[in-house]
């Protein structure tokens, strides 16, 4: 005979079995987030493009032809469609090639950046969250002061003692944009530290270095994610302005920011020469903030 | 309060010092700034005497002391190409840089305060959703493709607004538009997330109960709390605009101190360029001053931290 307390003992296996698990959870948020899976698509859509350039592409992008020069996109001119489909710049050179091998510019300069200043961001801040006292009075300066200083123009005064090259530019903003990463290492760090688990390291005497890698790393890997968009999205804006100026990469290059330079004198005949190359840039960091933006609401939901 | 304002102070100055200092030695990294003065076609004989006649033959560290003890008694040093005096080519501009960063500020704080309360009030509306679609996209687009877009729709299709120069106040127009709009949607988000704070509070219900006006709860109540940390972000903001208006005053041939950096990058013109990094530099620095200090103003416990 089941007596009233196994009924309700077996009701509640039969809610932990429907309860879903984790993974599951996760599946049904990334789904219901309809911002990352936007993001998420359209960056996967033009990493491939950047990536299969060599095949997707219909011409060379370095390939000069001044018999050919500015030809009209699609658009304008029916004739010229099947041959150059966004056209070609003043050199003569395919638009949309140049278009498509700029993404790989973009994303290039976008990764290595956030490469190099989330390497020195995390390092600055999980050091300064997990030790505190004198050791974050220091690294707070730095990051003052590297926050005191106008990025865009010390860049501008890097590239020109350096030279202007693609890697000079990723240099320079790696080590620029490092600020973010370190302001939110450093929080989230200070709170991981007073976790119960860590304390239970330090107890059964693991090494610092070992609680830095194996128990506090794993908890802010998110978050660093949710950062690393943000930076990335601003290093690629960052190296278009200074492409766009003459500070940044060098022609024949086909970096957005540089078509957008070569196209300025003939924007009042040939729009579309600024309008492209702006709109990758444009689609670029939109699908890398949704992304981010994404991640974050999805993430911070689980740890919530 | 006194200790730490005195405490922040002396920390702002330091970080002056350490600002100054990177952009000397960085500016003293490029190429040889003598051979820039003395241009291209000139003997060796001049060039020894230009870096001579410079101080660029003594050690790195003795010329950035005196760099800086002459930039402490407000002598910057003289233009390498235009031989005149910084400060002078420094003052004749700053009021342009001003007047146009000013009003991007005002033109993204009228935007945001009140799309920020609108959304808050009601969230997830079609308002609050249309309103942050505004702030994703605002923040995807950039800056100065946006203002070469503007140019070629209201400067040249439809002829509405002057593309070039700083003569009278439609010149202003686009350069302010496109420069304050990339701040819109942080202070957007931080009116919308204050309100929404700000409006479930326990002191609101009240007033609401008592039976005052909507409008005056709205704004006498709810929005004055939740407004000051927009100002705060606003003025950290404001220091950020004059690093944009780099961009935005060279597309638009508005003759600041934006456009002057951009000219001195071009002609190697480092004490122009050590000078305006000084200046940018120092009004962040006061700026998130003032913000920090209204903050602990605002919140007893900060300064005590």
């Amino acid at each position: 005979m089941t007596t009233i307390p196994s009924l309700i003992r077996s009701q509640q296996t039969a809610e932990e079995i429907l309860e879903p698990t984790p993974m599951m959870k996760l599946r049904r948020r990334v789904f219901k987030n309809h911002s990352f899976l936007i993001g998420a698509l359209t960056l996967i859509f033009i990493i491939t493009i950047a990536v299969l350039a060599p095949f997707i592409a219909p011409h060379d992008p370095y390939d000069q032809d001044l018999s050919r020069r500015l030809i009209n996109p699609f658009w304008h001119d029916k004739k010229t469609a099947d041959l150059y489909v966004f056209g070609t710049d003043k050199v003569g050179r395919d638009y949309l090639s140049r278009v498509i091998y700029g993404a790989q510019i973009s994303l290039l300069i976008g990764f290595l950046t956030v490469l190099i200043s989330g390497v020195i961001g995390t390092a600055l801040g999980v050091i300064a969250g997990y030790f505190g006292g004198r050791v974050d009075m220091v690294v707070n300066f730095i990051i003052n002061t590297r926050l005191a200083m106008p990025v865009f123009l010390v860049a501008m005064a890097a590239v020109v003692a350096f030279g202007a090259s693609i890697h000079v530019v990723i240099m320079v903003l790696g080590l620029f944009l490092w600020d973010r990463f370190a302001v939110v290492m450093r929080s989230i760090t200070m709170q991981a530290r007073d976790l119960d688990y860590v304390s239970a390291a330090r107890a059964i005497g693991c090494s610092t270095p070992y609680i830095i890698i194996r128990e506090i790393f794993p908890n802010v890997l998110s978050s660093l994610t949710v950062v690393a968009t943000v930076e990335m999205a601003n290093a690629i804006l960052l190296e278009a302005a200074l492409s766009f100026l003459g500070f940044g990469v060098q022609a024949p290059t086909p970096s957005w920011g540089l078509m957008l330079n070569e196209g300025r004198e003939y924007m009042f005949f040939s729009p579309w020469l600024l309008a492209l190359p702006g709109t990758g840039l444009f689609l670029l960091v939109l699908a890398i903030n949704l992304f981010g933006d994404g991640l974050r609401d999805v993430t911070l939901e689980r740890e919530r | 309060m006194i200790v730490y304002t005195i405490k922040r102070i002396f920390v702002a100055f330091l970080i002056l010092l350490v600002v100054s200092g990177l952009t000397f030695s960085l500016s003293h990294l490029s190429a040889d700034p003598a051979l820039t003065i003395a241009g291209e076609q000139a003997s060796d004989e001049d060039i020894e005497a230009v870096r001579k006649l410079y101080g660029f033959d003594k050690p790195v560290v003795e010329q950035y002391f005196n760099w800086l003890s002459s930039a402490l008694q407000g002598d910057l040093g003289k233009s390498y190409h235009y031989k005149a005096p910084v400060v002078e080519m420094i003052s004749g501009r700053i009021g342009t840089t001003m007047t146009l960063g000013f009003l991007a500020i005002l033109f993204a704080l009228v935007v945001s305060i009140p799309l920020g309360t609108i959304a808050a009030m009601r969230p997830n509306s079609i308002i609050d959703r249309f309103a942050l679609l505004l702030a994703v996209f605002g923040q995807a687009l950039p800056t100065f493709w946006f203002a070469l877009m503007m140019i070629i729709l209201f400067g040249v299709w439809l002829r509405w607004l002057p593309i070039s120069g700083n003569t009278s106040w439609a010149h202003f127009v686009m350069p302010t538009i496109a420069l304050g709009y990339y701040a819109t949607p942080a202070l957007m988000r931080l009116t919308r997330a204050g309100m929404i704070e700000v409006l479930s509070s326990d002191y609101i219900r009240t007033a609401k109960a008592k039976g005052l006006l909507p409008v005056s709860v709205l704004f006498k109540h709810a929005l004055r709390n939740a407004i000051i940390p927009v100002v705060a972000l606003a003025a950290v903001w404001f220091g950020f605009m004059l690093g944009g208006s780099i961009v935005i005053e060279t597309i638009f041939n508005l003759k600041g101190i934006g456009w002057l950096s951009y000219d001195a990058l071009l002609r190697s013109d480092l004490p122009v360029v050590q000078a305006i990094v000084l200046i940018f530099a120092s009004f962040y620095v006061i700026l998130t001053l003032f913000a920090d200090l209204l903050n602990a103003y605002l919140d007893p416990r900060i300064s005590v931290r």
